[in-house]
């Protein structure tokens, strides 16, 4: 058992690196592992950034979908703390809003720069803000919203994903369809004006209404722990001010264990992105318990205190794995950015050309293959997680990437060069299996016989027992095609 | 588990194993087959107008019958430059039944000469005025509510063929292929394997290939590490370890099916080449798959299958019975594809194992603009196959100026009466009840579910046996 | 219909198609080329300059206001011994894709259609070619002065070779058209059938049914006005604005089968700059309507709105 105070070990600094960034270069474990970094203190500096404003695509202009993906890709590929950008997929994950509905690449960008500047800030703000963001007021259907006919969409949405959930710990569900009527009539009228500052039209908001049988708003007579009597908001006159009085009532909500229902939940959703799916109850409250998560909702004191729980580095174990071992599928995303990042390839992507590894295809196209199409997730579920990740497709998608960065064997830093990233002096095969699957974060993680599989291709099955990789055709086949076997091997689409 | 080397073909673009591997391969225990108990040995397959077809210029009230159709058609349809006007002369050889409504005549535009004889040979049901209540105009909404058979939520990434497939296969299997880059809305769900490859000599396990004398280690090194994961007792990494080798066997197995179709069905293979579209081409990819699985090719299991064909977004140039015209072309291409599709299967022996449904997301406005025409509501959809019972089902649309919406367009109603339309989930849930051997309770339940609300504006009431397929 | 559109007519004859590489390198110039009736510069034609009616590059050959372009496109071309390259992975039309692309536009879309059908990339066979689609280019006008005034339109199109050697190359083609009108062809009753449907085509499709505002695709404000429903959505039609309906106004105000209100009616002072509370002016966030045109509208209205004939003054 461990905590903040607990050292970490080179395979703990690795995993702390891979699970909160972009992969884990083994000269960023070393250095973890020099300074006799606690898992605090590594966390501590992990997250300690000012979060940046970027926006891909850039203010007040018109860009097409495939430059700001592109911006994005590249801001990810050198993102000095790679932690903000894991959180911002997150939030685009839990926030989903696609393109194919909005319409507006503008508008996905500024939503995409409200991610960022909240990715660990205050929840309740955050959700208020995501509220009154023109993107997700186009996707939601906040902006066809009135009085008349208060659209439920986002009241739903609202609860159901972004903060409530549809059932708590118990199993008993969190709101009821009157509640969602209920909230759908205090957001209708909002509207954005063209500087995507959002304003309430009192003539589309249920307060100006004539319709005395409306009376007050109350909700939550039968959830939430508020008793018999719900929460009520006034019938007239709260007007711009009614649509955070609901937020800040959906954060007062208590399940049945009377415990913060939205302070559970997102802990729960954290811990499924960082360490894996389905995470104790007892874990969860105790990330929520040290973070101080239910009272202050501040973001990166929860996902500090799930970095520095036990439970985070669960998914790092070793061989051999049984029926209860914990793993997690790599997002496509993270495998791209990941790749390239350790294998230090930069994409090109001149003029209006898509950004791509040198004379492969372009790398959204790939992404889109893999199953993960930036600012088009599937739909407001946001994208399916772990083994929904594979199919035939989407396997063959991430080996069609493979072959582009390995294959890349041009000069410069656009191209792909072993010979910079191992040792070229080694000979011994099993010495040379393990610089590769230690620099791409694997080599603990693979079977005896895994090891002994790619030192069969290494040696062309025992032939060769020394390896000369200074010799040219060598490095050209058989260290590109070690790199390739470890990049699309099963361990390496885990994590 | 060893693999001997063994020499691997190089082809454009893709390298694969295709047709040289061993007897011990061809019986590889994590490869099973499709659930035969489920659907025998059938087959479906989805072809999807992409862009709207105009359906009042696809299934045309050539007379007036008992009513009015022939009249407002013409009211809306202009002849002259840019007219869109379709002539009883024009549609003298694409003749079909009367609209069950109204008596009217009805003719095929004349490019579906493919849609006549398949009409003729009573393999083509045609069913009027499909669609789904309060429709959506935009190509994206529209497209989603038909591919997941529900217009209700606005999630519900799986589509209707892949809630059916989630239910009854699983990782180690690939029961379903695009042909496509991407697996289309149709097929999308998250617990089986599909494959997405447009053509399958192009499919292969995309190795790095700088000098191809590596490739069987290379190989053989994949196969072990994909076997290693997938006979382990972690559920994800087994997982992965199945679908892997799954996927792997597949880039082998199933570009040897070009060569197999190409040598076996030669006189085939240049028929959907004498009509040298790529509808004709993506049918004869499936067709090749179907005869690989008729031939017994090992690790070939594929019955459900999806293609699309775009280009139906006329809002300007449409055309009318000129062959050159766009819309005219369209019919013509999809027709004569369909035809040489069913030919080929018929001599296979296995027409009667097929069925083929078409559909587009919306059909267009009654009135045409300029030279084209804007989006609109219901429309026909047609579903082709041996076992299938000809004929004209569903009312033809209410065209008439005064029931159009404010739009312009046609009204969806479910009350009863003469123009009560069809609603899409009807279509399918008879497919999925009669060919798919799926109980209605479990269709409505898991795939359509029905709407809420008023009866006569929503869909309450559904009729899965339309009576095309029994 | 269209009075003046038969004296030319009888001598057309078909466009002339000259193939043309567009941009790019001359050696990558033939993975994939235009195949239109270019006639700009004399010397080594590009692009096209055509007047209305003019048969040798308008294939309709009447002058109605719209130059109707055929183009074609070949991939594999051999037009030009500088460039052997044979291998066309993708050809991409630009604004072909009707995804909210506020400059997508269906013409092409009909091209990048004719492409995967017909040339279905990737492929390597020489000379294969499209049938020609048509692009429709209108004329600007007539404006206020009783001028016309040109229209230019591009044709962007980006091919990606097939693996050829180890590289893949790329070739950008462009292809400029400019419609101009024909000497005496500027006049309403020759180029439209009436007072509506000169606002329908000449207001309405050029400025509010295109994409992401009042086309199918979008249908900004719940108000299509593409043709056929336009004069539907528009005519004694309650408006979605609280305010405007709440006083009384509607679309276009009639009173009676020839009256009509045009203070009232919120498409004219939408176009005017509407009072506060009652919406944006329309364009949106474009240069407002010639003042012309705006008459026209108004005039319309004051006569009760027909949905055929010509109303006195706006033709």
């Amino acid at each position: 058992m461990g905590d903040a105070s607990t050292v970490l070990t080179a395979a703990e600094a690795r995993h702390l690196l891979q699970r909160s960034g972009f992969g884990a270069t083994p000269a960023a474990v070393a250095k973890i592992v020099s300074r006799g970094d606690t898992r605090g203190t590594a966390v501590d500096r992990i997250l300690g950034f000012a979060p940046k404003k970027f926006q891909p695509g850039g203010k007040g202009k018109d860009p097409s979908l495939q430059e700001s993906h592109d911006k994005w890709i590249a801001f990810m590929l050198k993102a000095k703390f790679p932690l903000q950008e894991k959180l911002v997929l997150f939030w685009h994950d839990h926030f989903a809003t696609s393109n194919a509905k909005v319409g507006n690449v503008a508008q996905m960008a500024q939503q995409n720069l409200l991610l960022r500047l909240f990715c660990k800030g205050n929840f309740r703000d955050f959700v208020k803000a995501m509220t009154k963001n023109p993107a997700m007021m186009e996707f939601l259907d906040t902006v066809r919203s009135g009085r008349h006919h208060p659209n439920e969409n986002y009241a739903r949405e609202l609860q159901e994903l972004f903060t409530l959930g549809v059932l708590d710990s118990a199993g008993n569900p969190n709101y009821t369809q009157d509640d969602i009527v209920q909230i759908a009539r205090a957001f209708s009228g909002w509207r954005y004006d063209d500087k995507g500052v959002a304003f309430l039209d009192p003539d589309h908001h249920d307060f100006m209404a004539d319709f005395p049988e409306r009376g007050p708003k109350t909700i939550f007579t039968t959830r939430g722990g508020f008793g018999s009597g719900g929460r009520s908001f006034a019938a007239n006159g709260e007007g711009a001010a009614e649509i955070d009085t609901v937020i800040d009532i959906l954060f007062a909500h208590t399940d049945t264990d009377g415990k913060s229902t939205i302070a559970r939940r997102m802990a729960r959703r954290l811990l499924e992105y960082f360490a894996h799916a389905d995470p104790d109850l007892a874990v969860i409250d105790d990330v929520v318990q040290a973070s101080g998560f239910a009272a202050t909702w501040d973001v990166g004191a929860l996902v500090r205190a799930i970095l520095v729980h036990d439970a985070f580095y669960e998914t790092a174990v070793t061989p051999p794995f049984g029926p209860t071992t914990k793993k997690s599928v790599t997002w496509p995303i993270d495998y791209v950015v990941s790749t390239l990042r350790v294998l230090n390839v930069k994409p090109v992507g001149k003029h209006r050309d898509d950004l791509r590894v040198e004379g492969g295809d372009s790398i959204r196209n790939r992404l889109g293959d893999m199953g993960q199409s930036l600012f088009e997730p599937p739909s407001v579920f946001g994208w399916d997680w772990e083994t929904a990740w594979i199919s035939s497709a989407t396997l063959l998608a991430r080996f069609a990437f493979v072959r582009d960065v390995v294959g890349a064997r041009v000069k410069g830093k656009s191209g792909f060069h072993p010979e910079k990233l191992i040792d070229v002096k080694l000979t011994n095969p099993g010495a040379i299996v393990d610089a590769v699957t230690d620099l791409l974060g694997v080599g603990d993680q693979l079977t005896s016989g895994e090891r002994d599989v790619l030192i069969a291709y290494l040696t062309d099955g025992g032939l060769q027992p020394t390896i000369d990789l200074t010799n040219p055709d060598v490095l050209n086949v058989k260290l590109h095609g070690l790199f390739a076997l470890v990049l699309e091997s099963p361990a390496y689409q885990l994590h | 588990m060893a693999i001997t080397r063994r020499q691997f073909l190089k082809r454009s673009g893709a390298v694969s194993a295709a047709a040289l591997l061993g007897p011990s391969l061809f019986t590889n225990p994590f490869v099973r087959r499709a659930l035969a108990d489920t659907i025998g040995d059938r087959y479906l397959v989805v072809l999807f107008l992409d862009g709207g077809n105009d359906g009042l210029n696809t299934v045309v009230p050539v007379d007036d019958g008992g009513g009015s159709l022939r009249t407002a058609y013409e009211a809306a349809r202009l002849t002259g430059t840019g007219g869109l006007r379709l002539t009883p002369s024009d549609l003298g050889t694409t003749l079909i039944g009367a609209d069950p409504n109204t008596g009217s005549q009805l003719g095929l535009h004349p490019g579906c000469t493919g849609f006549k004889q398949l009409y003729d040979a009573g393999k083509l049901a045609v069913i009027q005025g499909c669609g789904y209540p309060d429709y959506s105009l935009s190509h994206d909404q529209s497209r989603a509510i038909w591919m997941a058979g529900d217009p209700s939520t606005p999630g519900g990434a799986a589509g209707w063929v892949g809630k059916h497939l989630a239910a009854n296969y699983v990782g180690s299997e690939i029961p379903a292929v695009c042909i496509s880059d991407r697996i289309a809305g149709e097929l999308r769900q998250s617990t089986t394997s599909v494959l997405a490859v447009g053509r399958l000599r192009d499919l292969g396990f995309p190795y790095d290939d700088v000098s191809g004398d590596d490739l069987a280690a290379k190989r053989a090194a994949v196969a072990a590490l994909y076997d290693t994961a997938g006979s382990g007792t972690q559920s994800t990494i087994r997982y992965i370890g199945e679908s892997g080798t799954a996927t792997l066997l597949a880039s082998e197995s199933y570009p040897a099916l070009d060569d197999l179709y190409v040598t076996d069905r030669s006189a085939f293979n240049d028929a959907y080449d004498t009509v040298n579209r790529s509808t004709a081409r993506d049918l004869r990819e499936i067709a090749k798959m179907i005869y690989g699985v008729k031939q017994g090719a090992a690790n070939v299991h594929a019955r459900f299958f999806q293609l699309a064909n775009g280009g139906y977004d006329t809002h300007s140039d449409q055309g009318a019975a000129d062959p050159a015209g766009q819309h005219y072309g369209l019919h013509k291409e999809v027709g004569d594809s369909l035809k040489v599709f069913y030919d080929d299967l018929a001599d296979m022996g296995v027409a009667d194992k097929v069925c083929l449904v078409v559909w587009s997301e919306f059909s267009r406005r009654v009135p045409q603009n300029d030279s084209g025409t804007d989006h609109g509501s219901q429309g026909p959809m047609f579903v082709i196959g041996g076992a299938v019972t000809g004929g004209v089902y569903g009312n033809h649309p209410n065209i008439d100026p005064a029931a159009l919406d404010d739009n312009g367009n046609t009204v969806y109603s479910q009350a009863a009466g003469g123009f009560r339309s069809t609603d899409f989930r009807d279509v399918y849930g008879t497919i999925l009840k009669h060919w798919l051997n799926v109980p209605a309770p479990t269709i409505l339940s898991s795939v359509l579910p029905v709407d809420g609300g008023d009866p006569d504006t929503q869909w309450t009431a559904p009729n899965f046996d339309m009576g095309f397929l029994t | 219909m269209l009075a003046a559109v038969a004296i030319i007519a009888a001598t057309a004859r078909p466009a002339a198609a000259i193939t043309v590489g567009g941009g790019g390198g001359a050696r990558t110039d033939c993975l994939a080329v235009f195949q239109a009736p270019v006639n700009t510069p004399a010397s080594h034609p590009r692009s096209i300059v055509c007047a209305d009616g003019d048969p040798t590059c308008d294939a309709d050959g009447v002058v109605n206001g719209v130059c109707a372009i055929a183009i074609a496109v070949c991939a594999n071309s051999t037009f030009s011994p500088m460039c052997t390259l044979a291998g066309v992975q993708s050809i991409t039309i630009a604004h072909a894709r009707d995804d909210g692309d506020p400059k997508f536009d269906p013409a092409m879309q009909a091209l990048q259609q004719r492409v995967q059908s017909e040339i279905d990339p990737p492929t390597s066979t020489t000379g294969l070619c499209t049938s020609p689609t048509t692009l429709r280019v209108p004329i600007r006008g007539p404006f206020g002065n009783g001028m016309c005034k040109p229209r230019k339109a591009v044709v962007d199109m980006v091919t990606l070779s097939t693996v050829i050697d180890g590289a893949v190359y790329r070739d950008a083609d462009r292809l400029r058209v400019r419609c101009e009108p024909a000497p005496d062809g500027c006049t309403a009753q020759a180029l439209f059938s009436g007072t509506f449907d000169r606002i329908q085509r000449q207001i309405f499709d050029q400025s509010c049914a295109v994409s992401g505002c009042h086309d199918s695709q979008s249908r900004a404000g719940d108000l299509l006005l593409e043709p056929g429903a336009a004069y539907t959505n528009l005519v004694d039609a309650a408006p979605a604005n609280l305010n405007a309906n709440a006083a009384g106004w509607k679309r276009v105000h009639v009173l009676d089968a020839t009256t009509g209100d045009p203070d009232t009616s919120l498409l004219l002072q939408k176009l005017l700059g509407p009072p506060a509370g009652f919406g944006a002016r329309m364009p949106f966030n474009r240069r407002p309507l010639d003042r012309a045109l705006i008459d026209v509208v108004e005039l319309w209205i004051a006569a009760g709105a027909p949905q055929t004939g010509w109303v006195p003054g706006t033709d």
